[in-house]
């Protein structure tokens, strides 16, 4: 492969000072003074056009109908905006109100609060969802419009109806939506044409004809199918860019690889030019991904075939990321057996440079579980993505409902344990599990009743339906079962905390005796206050998982076994749930609310990082550490299996990448499913605490996401510092 | 079943041979290093490291003493009487905080092994075992022993040595032993003077080694105010030239990372140096390179 690490362009460092530049709404922020600068819904910006499309349809015969008019209207009043050097067109549209506006959008939002707005916040998780990008340049949005068109000519309204069901309605009322949505991306691509025709005519060559180029080009894509490379980046670009929230690139070295061959063959492209336009679309995602949270693509892996997926748009998406080195997109590279060394020692190399992209996905692994345990085809199996962080999904075919629900591992065992005595330890596990399961119930119930209000309202774009598989067949919304998988991805949060505290508890109350359990949480309770010695004991003296110590390992494969089969009839979408140790930020949001653990964790600090050991207790190095997390069978956990590895740089670059591989292959072949390697030292992230000003720029992977180091919370940068640096 | 004596095994392992491996640290070394930094592989027997720094204070290991050595003083901290002291690691079993911790631990070669067999899938095609210490052939019967364990068991072999021991010892172990990681300390007229013992048995043993076909890669401590001269660069080009065997060169530059060890212990400290910086090893490096042809890496 002749793509290397090439510097990135002066033009893409431009542009990338550009998009940096742009204002990007933040969280809301409730001490704003204006209240409603930014308002959102879940990661739903509500912007000042949907508001006036709600207001303005109030009128539409359904309420869903109301919300894709609403989401239409907020494309329609999207002004185009280009900005120079840029290599393609297409930006979220964000507000950029004047006082007049911002009142209105004021006294908007607080009415909106008292009506739709509510509606919108009990849908359940938007997005986090791989669209069929494939299609989308295949067919176009003409050709998803025609074919949606002849679904709905289709449509027989003869058959007797189950009232109130009526079923043909419905699909009637979802295709309707759809058109609605779809019209509005074709005229924001048309009015961009124009607008770029238009500039063209204000500037110099050769700035002018590259305007007239985009121009003719938004004339015709997203609408047609894409004919070049140039065309196809374009057309998902645009089509991404009028959505808000986390859709992913998906896998570009399969949808955009056979464009950018015949392109290259032809001579009509230079690689480097193939270089810029991806530095572009990667940068671009970095620009529109305004929350704090990720926006990925995954390269590698295999093809429907089963034929490995390595090629040069493999190399230039992970030379994007070296470029650009920002949180956003986050990159994950998908590992086969047949992965070349090459392949990895480049992506070491980029690691090396200090980015923490690429992740590394085991895919026999997960491709095998997506098979076995989730009844997925091979050939959508394959074509697998991170949704955002570290849960799987299946690109343009599936519904994710990514972290429905988080249990709280530790608070539970706390709150069991405060209340009586057990006469055994197995009585206390049982007694355990069976609490933990009576809160599984509750929450699956009230989610279940989420998805139906999505279901009702449409809360997410409809027009995304239109590129997941089988929705346009079927008449139906992702929501209702249009999709063909359908994934509940609850999480566990604090996992090796528990196992820890288990051990805790079994060692010193039912195996040593030492002291009765109410004691030992009267103890835990009180913060270890006055009682130093027993939490040293417990912190250096027993055996903690992440050490390849069978003890802390055999508890450990226990728990995860009895917390992947408490996933009975009972629980509702049970034959959904795609459970994960993935723990995004709550291992430290919900640990800062919770009192010690038995474990010796303080009240206040981190819960233990996704299925990674606690943070610390790992002292026999990552080799152990890997040993322990993948010492029992977790192919089932694809609702996100991190292991965080943090590295010195050294380790990644020259003479050790060696080292590296080693350890990426043996991860792999052990049946791990992700891997994030950071490349940072210690004392640079201690540096950086201290002296934020100093080190804005660096970046590290917390849970499946990447984030700047300055911009976490204090207890989470602890927490990073606190991972076992090897 | 042969017994050693060892003071730690440490898992990724990544400089002290190829690939990933499992050092096996062996105790008891003949030779006096003044840049030693692993001061606790220098007695043969048992001993007990104190961290001050991790003791609470909570005089647990006082009463767990059976010889008395351990007192609490009125500040509050603990003292060694080092000797009354027989290693019996008695302290260290209840010490919470493990500030008491005995070093080196009696283990047969199926107790060593069962660790260095847990990380197999991660040695790949280079990675493996480094005997190492110490001065592994010190203890020469559980070295070749633990060596041909790991051989038989297909697990790569590395053995690090100051080569100074027995000539028939190196022998028997040169059929289970891939690569001799041996150490090229000092100059002749130093020699005895910082390691405190005398070349020649060492440049016979690398002889042997190499004349009955193993495989050497040199390692040359590098500690400027110390051992580094002109003579310590032609000793090791000129080494390097002379075997075959020889198939590269390693700089090993001081680092402080022993510091404290010796403390630790109840034994004086060790002195310490200053680290050579990078330009000053490539240069060295380039010398060494271009005098003996051989790959000098660092």
């Amino acid at each position: 492969m002749q793509i290397r690490s090439v510097e990135m362009s002066e033009r893409m460092k431009r542009v990338k000072k550009i998009y940096l530049g742009l204002t990007v709404p933040k969280m809301q922020d409730p001490y704003h003074p204006s209240k409603y600068r930014c308002y959102r819904s879940g990661d739903r910006l509500i912007t000042l056009g949907y508001l006036r499309g709600f207001l303005k349809h109030a009128d539409a015969v359904t309420t869903r109908i109301r919300t894709s008019y609403a989401e239409a209207e907020e494309l329609y009043q999207a002004k185009p905006r280009i900005y120079d050097d840029e290599l393609l067109l297409g930006h979220l549209y964000l507000p950029e109100y004047s006082e007049e506006e911002q009142a209105e959008y004021d006294r908007l939002c607080e009415s909106f609060e008292m009506s739709a707005h509510t509606f919108l916040m009990r849908g359940p998780r938007k997005d986090h969802i791989g669209l069929d990008f494939d299609k989308l340049l295949r067919v176009g949005i003409n050709g998803l419009r025609a074919e949606i068109r002849a679904k709905m000519a289709e449509l027989d309204f003869c058959e007797p109806h189950a009232y109130p069901e009526l079923e043909t309605v419905k699909q009637w009322e979802f295709y309707e939506c759809c058109l609605i949505e779809l019209d509005a991306v074709s005229d924001l691509a048309r009015r961009y044409a124009e607008e770029a025709l238009h500039l063209a005519q204000e500037k110099e060559e050769p700035r002018r004809s590259e305007l007239i180029r985009l121009g003719n080009m938004l004339k015709k894509v997203p609408d047609e199918p894409a004919e070049s490379f140039y065309e196809a980046v374009q057309s998902v670009q645009f089509f991404l860019s009028t959505l808000f929230g986390l859709y992913p690139l998906g896998r570009p070295d399969r949808y955009l690889y056979a464009y950018y061959q015949k392109d290259l063959e032809k001579g009509k492209l230079t690689r480097e030019f193939a270089q810029e336009l991806i530095d572009n679309f990667c940068l671009y995602v970095s620009d529109r991904v305004f929350s704090r949270a990720a926006c990925g693509f995954i390269v590698g892996g295999r093809d429907e075939q089963g034929a490995l997926v390595e090629n040069d748009l493999t190399y230039m998406f992970l030379t994007a990321l070296d470029h650009l080195k920002l949180p956003d997109p986050n990159g994950a590279l998908a590992v086969t057996k047949q992965t070349s060394d090459e392949l990895l020692r480049y992506a070491a190399e980029i690691l090396s440079h200090g980015t923490s992209h690429p992740a590394f996905y085991n895919d026999d692994i997960i491709v095998d579980s997506l098979v076995k345990h989730y009844g997925v085809a091979f050939a959508d199996a394959v074509n697998y993505i991170h949704s955002t962080c570290a849960e799987i999904s299946v690109i343009g075919k599936s519904k994710a409902y990514s972290t429905p629900f988080a249990v709280d591992l530790p608070k539970e065992l706390l709150a069991m344990t405060k209340k009586r005595e057990f006469e055994s330890f197995e009585e206390l596990f049982s007694q355990y599990i069976e609490e933990l399961k009576a809160g599984l119930k509750r929450r699956s119930q009230k989610y279940a009743a989420r998805i139906l209000e999505g279901a009702r309202i449409g809360n997410e774009a409809m027009r995304i339906c239109a590129l997941i598989d089988d929705c346009i067949a079927r008449g139906k919304s992702i929501y209702e079962g249009g999709e063909r998988y359908m994934f509940e991805q609850p999480i566990f949060v604090g996992f090796s905390t528990v196992v820890d505290s288990l051990v805790a508890i079994h060692t010193l109350v039912y195996d040593e005796k030492r002291l009765s359990l109410s004691e030992f949480s009267r103890i835990v309770e009180a913060d270890f206050e006055g009682n130093e010695v027993l939490r040293a004991w417990i912190v250096n003296k027993l055996p903690h998982y992440g050490n390849d110590l069978p003890v802390a390992d055999r508890m450990a494969a226990r728990l995860a076994k009895r917390l992947q089969e408490m996933f009975g009839r009972d629980v509702v979408l049970w034959d959904h749930m795609m459970p994960g140790t993935f723990s995004y930020i709550n291992h430290a949001t919900l640990g800062e609310k919770t009192g010690a653990t038995f474990d010796g964790r303080r009240a206040g600090t981190s819960y233990s990082d996704g299925c990674g050991p606690v943070q610390g207790r790992d002292v026999n190095g990552p080799t152990a550490m890997v040993m322990s997390l993948t010492s029992w069978d977790q192919s089932a956990l694809l609702g996100g299996m991190v292991v965080n590895i943090k590295f010195g740089k050294e380790h990644l670059d020259g003479r050790k990448q060696e080292i590296f591989l080693s350890l990426v292959r043996a991860f792999m072949e052990r049946g791990g499913i992700e891997l994030q390697v950071n490349a940072v030292d210690r004392a640079t992230l201690e540096d950086a605490k201290l002296h934020p000003e100093a080190h804005r720029d660096l970046i590290v992977r917390i849970g499946g996401y990447s984030d700047y180091f300055t911009r976490l919370s204090p207890v989470l940068q602890q927490e990073i510092i606190d991972r076992t640096e090897y | 079943m042969t017994e050693g004596c060892v003071f730690h095994i440490q898992r990724f392992s990544t400089d002290d041979g190829d690939g990933i491996r499992t050092c096996v640290f062996l105790k008891g070394c003949p030779l006096r290093c003044v840049w030693c930094h692993n001061a606790e592989g220098l007695s043969p027997l048992p001993e007990i490291a104190f961290y001050e720094d991790a003791c609470i204070g909570c005089g647990v290991c006082v009463s767990a003493c059976p010889r008395g050595a351990l007192f609490l003083r009125h500040d509050g901290r603990i003292h060694i009487e080092r000797e009354k002291c027989i290693a019996c690691g008695a302290c260290a079993e209840v010490c919470p905080t493990a500030a008491l911790v005995k070093i080196g631990q009696r283990m047969t070669v199926d107790a060593v092994m069962d660790v260095v067999r847990r990380d197999r899938v991660f040695y790949a095609e280079r990675g493996g075992v480094t005997v190492t210490g110490g001065e592994p052939m010190s203890q020469p019967a559980f070295t070749i022993a633990l060596a041909k364990a790991a051989k038989e068991a297909g697990i790569s072999v590395f053995v690090e040595t100051s080569g100074y021991g027995r000539e028939a010892d190196f022998l028997s172990l040169l059929p289970y032993c891939d690569t001799f990681l041996f150490d090229c300390k000092a100059a002749d007229e130093d020699h005895a003077l910082l390691t405190g013992v005398n070349r020649a048995v060492i440049l016979r043993n690398l002889d042997a080694i190499c004349r009955e076909g193993g495989r050497v890669r040199l390692r040359c401590p590098i500690v400027p105010d110390a051992n580094l001269s002109d003579a310590l660069i032609q000793t090791i080009s000129s080494l390097a030239a002379t075997y075959d065997a020889i198939e590269s060169v390693q700089l090993m530059p001081y680092h402080k990372t022993g510091i404290g060890k010796s403390e630790r212990l109840g034994k004086i400290p060790q002195p310490t140096f200053s680290v050579p910086d990078r330009e000053q090893l490539e240069t060295i490096a380039r010398q060494i390179e271009k005098q003996s042809d051989k790959r000098v890496f660092f």
